[in-house]
């Protein structure tokens, strides 16, 4: 699987699989697409904060899900927080009560409220060693 | 904005999150509005460590609290109050910071090593109340030992 920023690029794409409107990012919100063999599977957008990553959105297509690829999107955004200079991993999110924050739950978040939860730097490592232990490239 | 302000935009953007669809520009605007409500005052890191002092989440008055403690730059255990040894904890790193002193040079100063320093403003080992009297020493202040305190 691939990573590609495309924040500039995404009208290059078809996006007929994909439920969510993605074309209007907000300014600098950084949008990361995850391929495999050479089809978009998944898509996740963020915000590089003074010190945290702060997701915006996250989805994967239906015939995808259940295979790790939002666990790898959301990995992906950690090791970035890992990259920046006061970040330390941390990524928050904001997450409806509808089961889908027990995803985050498991992968070790912690919850500010029972909307908002966080990964701490401990957390974001242990999802990034296990979604991509092998690292992650994100192709411009 | 004052405490029911906040309040009143919590509650509005908490409806948002949980009517609208997570595809909606409304509901990424609501996510985006909450998350920087909190973060543009407080540090990420403090709120961490007050959730896991805590041990629960916040109520929405607390994040108002919080909120209101960081706009005026206010100690936050001012605002929340934490179990004592957290409190303890918070208090030393808070002076610190306030006076712009490092890691290295307070524990130099009051006779541990940074490490040492660290685990304890991390809530990650205890302060004794010897060691707690010379950081307020170091620092001319006073810290109030609240009544049920465990510090040994």
């Amino acid at each position: 699987m691939i990573f590609r920023n495309l924040t500039f690029t995404l009208s290059n794409y078809r996006l007929c699989d994909f439920k969510f409107d993605w074309s209007h990012l907000s300014d600098k919100e950084i949008l990361i697409g995850l391929f495999s063999n050479e089809r978009l599977v998944g898509l996740v957008s963020f915000f590089r904060k003074e010190n945290y990553n702060n997701i915006s959105n996250i989805e994967v297509i239906r015939e995808s899900r259940h295979k790790g690829v939002g666990g790898k999107l959301l990995a992906i955004v950690m090791l970035d927080s890992f990259h920046q200079a006061s970040s330390d991993g941390y990524v928050d999110l904001i997450s409806k009560t509808n089961g889908v924050e027990k995803f985050y739950m498991h992968l070790g978040a912690t919850k500010i409220t029972h909307q908002h939860l966080f990964f701490d730097s401990i957390a974001s490592q242990h999802v990034i060693d296990k979604y991509l232990s092998e690292g992650g490239i994100v192709h411009e | 904005m004052n405490k029911n302000e906040i309040l009143k935009k919590l509650t509005s953007l908490n409806q948002i999150i949980a009517n609208d669809p997570v595809d909606s520009k409304s509901y990424q605007d609501a996510s985006q509005e909450i998350s920087e409500m909190l973060f543009d005052h407080v540090n990420i890191r403090d709120v961490d460590f007050i959730v896991k002092s805590l041990g629960r989440e916040l109520t929405n008055e607390e994040v108002a609290d919080l909120i209101i403690a960081g706009q005026n730059n206010q100690p936050l255990n001012k605002a929340i109050s934490l179990p004592t040894e957290a409190d303890a904890a918070y208090t030393i790193r808070w002076q610190r910071q306030q006076h712009h002193i490092t890691q290295k040079q307070l524990a130099k100063e009051i006779g541990v090593t940074q490490g040492q320093l660290a685990k304890i403003e991390n809530g990650q080992q205890n302060a004794s109340l010897n060691l707690l009297q010379r950081v307020m020493n170091a620092f001319n202040e006073s810290y109030t030992i609240k009544p049920t305190t465990s510090i040994y």
